[in-house]
């Protein structure tokens, strides 16, 4: 398992380099300047801004510079926000982001698994056809419609919760919903069509010539194979919950990282937006670092692959 | 001999959006302490079926026992709960399957796999349990079981994955063990092996072994009993020597005739049987094999054949042995080794009324 984990480690940094790299070279092939917009500016003055963050030096030579910069964990400077450097400026709107991000997917995890378990034990009764009609509503609703109509019925009508802000628990919960709602669709239909398969496996069928009862067949037999190939999409869900993150936020004006970066690309903030592109992938690398090792403690097969037999 | 297991007039089937597929049509068999009944049949013959019909595992819906009673110990189960039937798989009558690679769980240690049963069906703490499966280990033949309790079944070989299957199936000494072509899957001499560990355990723990297989080979090996399954019916039944040496339904002279054996020459085309197993959406009117036969007489396509016994303990369901049915010639594979049996009756008789 260690070994597994270590090789994992490395792949993820040999990732990072190369986002790392593509991100640099294709900011340098975007037109424009974040200086270009500012006409008070001379040329004179522009030389100098250029000569003071080393955009005058030849390309190998900045992105030398900025690859020691990245391994020393330095961002640079935002252009728009008085130079403050772009780490604190993530630093200051990850919190909501995070937290949104991370309940979604909890909330999402949890209630997709219970309604596709409910769906495979109980299939082709009125509970997997519910089931089946809140996953179509959840893959092809899009999160902003929800969010939306949650807002008019919950916010506004029913002055349940409120309309928008971040400003205490009650403000994350329609935001979270709402990005849970795809999460919750994809997991129960993946749950169900594997819990399924493998409750016709032979070794269920063993499970019950062994005299085992059928719960404790699904508990101790089903439910732990069924999940080996269902933990491989939390990745995939978990970037969507951040794309899905850029549109919340601006509809419940959520002050998160979301909002900043789309703010960023309209002013051709280089530093912002290559920091937190970074940043995003840095973190979506992460969330599949955790899904391997995940994988490698449910699945027996994949931890000893990797170590001595 | 004690009987530990009596089947009569068993009828499954299988309600499908086709139709109702009659899978197993009136099977009737006993099984006596100790001995091993080989069911034979070519593939949807109803051998598989009978099997699971045996545990009550057919998966319902689609299947049903629509009939017929599983007499053990006094009680017939296919009247039971899944609740006292829970109770007695495993415990009682415990079963093995064809593939060795899917039918253990991927995901969880051989060990505790063996000890789930134990500990289910015999109250054992987890200690005890493993303690019993050690020796379970040992008993089927796995070396460092000390190591190998620990492992999953991806670090097993197909023969060791089978006998951690037989040492689960065993492990609470279970009087009836059905083993649904336990050897198909492995290589001739795993098989070999796995054949002599089961003979070898049957006489350790005096348990009961109905082996279903359709290898003819593999039954002379093991099988105290033939059945010969057709069509959802049992065809022909007799010992081992009566099904070699003295067939009588034409289905087993083709079964006997399609079997190479040491005396075939090079020469000797192997008989195939024509056709393909029988619609048992729509089982043919009268005997279920006339169409695939050669030796078919009218009666056949009008009326089943009832069951002619033509020793004590030998039965075949076809009217060649009626006293009016014309004598016939069956091949010559099975006619070359065909030996009288010193029990058999003067005559044929009927094993049942039959009405026409």
């Amino acid at each position: 398992m260690l070994r597994y984990t270590l090789q994992r480690i490395v792949y993820m940094l040999i990732t990072m380099f190369i986002i790392a790299t593509l991100t640099f070279f294709l900011m340098k092939l975007l037109p424009g300047s974040p200086l270009k917009s500012q006409d008070k500016l001379t040329p004179e003055q522009i030389t100098i801004i250029n000569e003071k963050y080393g955009l005058n030096d030849p390309l190998p030579v900045q992105y030398v510079h900025y690859l020691g910069n990245l391994a020393k964990g330095d961002l640079g400077s935002s252009f728009q926000y008085d130079n403050r450097p772009v780490t604190e400026l993530i630093g200051n709107r990850i919190g909501a982001s995070a937290q949104l991000g991370f309940q979604a997917l909890i909330l999402g995890s949890i209630v997709g698994l219970i309604l596709g378990i409910i769906a495979a034990i109980r299939h082709n009764t009125i509970f997997d056809y519910g089931a089946t009609v809140l996953a179509v509503l959840g893959i092809s609703i899009p999160s902003f419609v929800f969010a939306g109509f949650m807002q008019y019925i919950l916010g506004v009508k029913l002055q349940l919760l409120p309309v928008a802000l971040w400003e205490g628990f009650s403000y994350t919960i329609m935001p979270t919903i709402a990005l849970s709602g795809f999460v919750i669709a994809n997991i129960s239909r993946f749950m169900r069509t594997e819990l399924l398969e493998v409750m016709g496996s032979d070794y269920i069928m063993l499970a019950k010539a062994k005299g085992m009862s059928g719960t404790g067949i699904i508990i101790k037999h089903a439910l732990r194979n069924a999940l080996i190939p269902v933990i491989t999409i939390i990745g995939p869900l978990a970037v969507n919950i951040m794309t899905g993150s850029l549109v919340i936020e601006q509809i419940f004006a959520i002050p998160g990282l979301g909002e900043q970066f789309v703010k960023s690309i309209s002013m051709n903030d280089y530093t912002v937006i290559m920091g937190t592109t970074i940043f995003y992938s840095a973190l979506f690398i992460f969330i599949i670092f955790v899904v391997d090792i995940l994988y490698g403690v449910i699945d027996p097969r994949i931890r000893v692959a990797g170590g001595k037999k | 001999m004690e009987k530990v297991l009596e089947v009569k007039d068993l009828h499954v089937s299988f309600d499908t959006y086709g139709g109702v597929v009659k899978a197993v049509r009136g099977v009737n068999f006993d099984l006596k302490k100790g001995e091993t009944l080989a069911i034979v049949g070519e593939s949807g013959s109803g051998k598989s079926v009978t099997s699971k019909a045996l545990m009550r595992l057919i998966p319902n819906p689609p299947g049903r026992i629509a009939k017929g009673e599983i007499l053990f110990d006094g009680r017939d189960l296919a009247k039971l709960s899944e609740k006292e039937m829970q109770k007695i798989r495993g415990k009682d009558i415990a079963m093995i399957f064809q593939d060795p690679m899917t039918s253990l769980n991927p995901t969880m240690k051989i060990g505790s796999q063996i000890m789930e049963g134990l500990i289910k069906h015999q109250n054992l703490s987890k200690s005890t349990a493993k303690e019993r499966a050690l020796e379970l280990l040992r008993l089927v033949g796995i070396p460092q079981p000390e190591v190998r309790i620990n492992q999953y079944p991806h670090q097993f070989s197909g023969g060791m994955r089978q006998r951690v299957v037989v040492a689960v199936a065993l492990s609470c000494n279970p009087k009836v063990l059905i083993a649904d072509e336990p050897t198909t899957a492995l290589d001739v001499t795993i098989q070999a092996q796995i054949l002599e560990l089961m003979k070898d355990l049957q006489n350790k723990i005096d348990t009961s072994i109905i082996f279903i297989t359709h290898d003819l080979g593999v039954v002379a090996n093991v099988a105290d009993r033939v059945a010969v399954m057709y069509g959802g019916q049992i065809v022909e039944m007799g010992t081992v020597d009566e099904i070699f040496y003295d067939p009588r339904h034409p289905y087993t002279w083709g079964l006997l005739a399609s079997m190479p054996s040491l005396d075939t020459s090079v020469q000797t085309e192997l008989a195939a049987i024509p056709g393909t197993p029988p619609d048992l959406m729509n089982p043919p009117k009268g005997d279920a094999f006339a169409p695939r036969s050669s030796y078919a007489l009218e009666i056949d396509f009008e009326h089943e054949p009832p069951m002619f016994q033509i020793s004590d303990t030998h039965f075949a369901k076809t009217w060649l042995l009626h006293e009016n049915a014309p004598a016939v010639e069956p091949p010559k594979a099975v006619v070359e080794k065909r030996r009288t049996m010193p029990s058999n009756f003067a005559k044929p008789r009927l094993a049942e009324e039959v009405v026409l």
